[in-house]
């Protein structure tokens, strides 16, 4: 299954790219998984994202341009969008 | 005896006269209303400027400092600018730093608090000699930045300036009060200074507060300083507020043309990056802060060599809600608004209101066109002169509706006066509970409920009662802020808030406070807010969004729908939440 991973502010800057498209065997996979996956393709963003087995505070995550989740138990599928945001929505 | 990080002082100048007196505040009030916004508020009630006309010669204007200004701690040089506004003709509370909190404070004073009305246009100074009036007649016209130059020449070094640009002195009713550059933007500050023939405030002194526990205030400033460094406020430092607009534009929360949509064609070319790739570039910092957040521009048009500072609320307003899509000309709005010293969030919003009504065909200035850079450029230019429309747009969108008619008033976007800042209400619907009960109207410093829709506590369409408890937690932990006073940008170093900041308090006061005691605090700060905008006469329908917003789905997201039930419900469960009647007045008024 393919996912798209949206980048927006720090994590774009760390990342240097806009998106990403990630393709995993299994469909649903864990948002763990695909953390992990971003996490080794750009390794200064991914030191940020997890702290051990937690999305790390700064980190914020939306499905779809629907929800916000934190939980990294919450289930992909294919054709999902996943955003990566600054931390601090506001100013 | 005195007080651990007050001087227990507060001076009210007179403008008619010049002249000044002091008046003492006791720790006990300090522990109520510990410095700017609640300070600053406190003050207002106990002089009854709920009576006057903002404008008016009786009228009262604080300037609030705070106790931990001086202090190590990292933007901690703050102040409040506090009034009845006349823009909402309710409470404004107006914050921003630089080195005039801190000379403010060295003038031996916890506020002033300014009244009356001079003859001609004068300064006053309050420093270490007698306070005094002085003619200002050179100064009248001049924008805040010559006038502070001007004012630099005129006196010594330690001398610090918060001075009003020539909109304040015709009384525009969203005129800022400025100083280094910075603003107190929202809800007219510098039209009450400008009724009041008054220039500038002076301010230099070099009288100390002493500190409860200095060596441990010492160290815990070093780790807040360190923290500000980290991640937590990375966004800030790296790429400025202006980040935020590409988010907002991808969650159809970024209000375009005037909230009839929720996202912009030319968003990418307003990112930081785009905006950086085209221009130079610069970053500074208020007095006193480690995290220095302010991201200047060039402009590669126009006269001025000077960089504009860049915000995600002035490109917003500016840009995607009159839908103007050419980045320079909304840099040189920006710039323009900052010489005439008007707010950015209510210029914008008033003029995309003027456009749709020109849309509508309620307004006949075929020129006024959403979209057009020029025509934005010429309508700020109106309200700097108030030739022609000026006249109207200077007095913001709830007053231009209420002249124009043809329940136009639905689609002006406000809430009690004050236009709402670039945040979609029907896609984030915390933010619009914080926004209907807002005790200076629509504003996301006083209320962060959006922080609550960014999160996977609440679904940010579907606004419920059970929201109102967040969204009355980020309105205390501003109050707090605000009064503190600390910047917002620091918040995310935080870990345990109210623990922390009672920590902060402590080493400055020795107050021993715990966190409870900090949110006992906030929610006094808050009824004392409320109990002045009762006072001015607020009623329970003042506390609601335009009819747009609750009638008609968000057009690019028809998920993102708000009716007036829902918002009413949330509004109930907030009041009860505070602990006020369901219709949101207090049980009995503080002051008494
Ligand atoms: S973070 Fe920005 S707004 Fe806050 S004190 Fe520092 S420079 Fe000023």
């Amino acid at each position: 299954m393919f996912v798209t991973i949206e980048y927006f502010g720090v994590p774009r800057q760390k990342t240097g790219v806009s998106s990403d498209s990630l393709s995993f065997a299994n469909s649903p996979t864990s948002l763990f998984d695909v953390l992990t996956e971003i996490a080794e393709r750009h390794t200064a963003f991914g030191e940020q994202c997890l702290t051990g087995d937690e999305l790390s505070r700064e980190t914020i995550i939306n499905l779809n341009g629907d929800q916000f989740v934190r939980s990294l138990d919450t289930q992909v599928v294919n054709g999902d969008h996943i955003l990566i945001l600054s931390t601090d929505a506001g100013g | 005896m005195s007080i651990f990080g007050y001087h227990g002082v507060y001076t009210t100048v007179d403008a008619t006269t010049g002249t000044s007196s002091q008046s003492s505040i006791t720790e006990s009030t300090f522990r109520r209303f510990p410095g700017g916004s609640a300070l600053g508020t406190h003050l207002l009630l106990k002089h009854n400027a709920w009576q006057h006309d903002p404008l008016s010669a009786e009228s009262s204007l604080v300037f609030a400092f705070s106790p931990l200004i001086g202090s190590p701690l990292t933007t901690s040089a703050k102040f409040a600018v506090v009034s009845r506004s006349p823009l909402t003709g309710r409470l404004n509370d107006s914050l921003a730093s630089s080195s005039f909190a801190l000379a403010g404070k060295k003038s031996g004073n916890d506020a002033i608090l300014i009244t009356g009305k001079a003859e001609s246009p004068c300064i006053l100074v309050i420093d270490d000699q007698q306070t005094r009036k002085l003619p200002a007649d050179h100064l009248w016209g001049l924008s805040a930045e010559d006038a502070e130059a001007s004012l630099r020449e005129q006196f010594s070094g330690d001398h610090h300036f918060a001075v009003i640009g020539s909109a304040g002195e015709q009384q525009v009713a969203y005129a800022t009060i400025s100083h280094s550059g910075r603003h107190a933007g929202r809800g007219g500050s510098g039209a009450v200074l400008g009724a009041k023939n008054v220039k500038a405030i002076v301010v230099a002194g070099n009288q100390r507060t002493q500190w409860a526990d200095t060596d441990g205030l010492v160290k815990r400033a070093k780790q807040l300083s360190k923290l500000s460094f980290g991640p937590a406020t990375e966004k800030y430092r790296e790429l400025g507020t202006a980040a935020n607009l590409l988010v907002f534009n991808r969650l159809h929360c970024l209000p375009t043309r005037n909230f009839q949509r929720g996202s912009f064609a030319n968003s990418d070319q307003f990112s930081p990056e785009a905006l950086g790739a085209a221009r130079d570039k610069t970053r500074s910092s208020c007095a006193a802060c480690t995290i220095g957040c302010t991201h200047l521009y060039s402009i590669n048009s126009g006269t001025s060599n000077r960089n504009v500072r860049i915000e995600y609320e002035n490109i917003y307003a500016l840009g995607p809600l009159c839908d103007v899509q050419d980045p320079e000309a909304v840099l040189q709005a920006s710039q323009l608004c900052d010489e005439l010293g008007i707010d950015t969030i209510s210029t914008g919003g008033t003029i995309a209101f003027a456009m749709e009504c020109v849309e509508r065909g309620l307004l006949d200035e075929p020129w006024l066109r959403f979209g057009d850079g020029a025509a934005l450029l010429k309508a700020i230019h109106l309200i700097g002169t108030g030739a022609g429309l000026g006249k109207l747009l200077r007095l913001g969108s709830r007053a231009m509706a209420n002249i124009i008619g043809h329940n136009s008033i639905a689609f002006a976007p406000q809430v009690k006066g004050l236009e709402i800042p670039g945040y979609e209400p029907r896609a984030l619907q915390t933010m619009a509970l914080g926004f209907a009960v807002g005790t200076r109207g629509a504003d996301h410093n006083r209320s962060g409920a959006y922080e609550i829709d960014f999160s996977d506590t609440a679904d940010r369409r579907n606004g419920t009662a059970s929201a109102a408890r967040l969204a009355v937690d980020t309105e205390d932990k501003a109050a707090i802020m605000d009064s503190l006073i600390l910047c917002k940008f620091l918040r995310g170093v935080f870990i345990d808030y109210f623990a922390e900041t009672a920590e902060l308090l402590n080493l400055i006061t020795g107050w021993g406070l715990d966190q409870s005691a900090m949110q006992n605090m906030a929610r006094g700060i808050i009824d004392a807010k409320k109990e002045f905008n009762i006072r001015c006469g607020w009623t329970p329908v003042e506390d609601t969004l335009p009819q747009r917003m609750l009638n008609s789905a968000l057009q690019d997201d028809p998920e993102a729908r708000l009716d007036t039930q829902t918002l009413q419900t949330m509004i109930t469960a907030y009041n009860l939440e505070r602990g006020w009647t369901a219709d949101g007045y207090l049980d009995e008024m503080l002051s008494k």
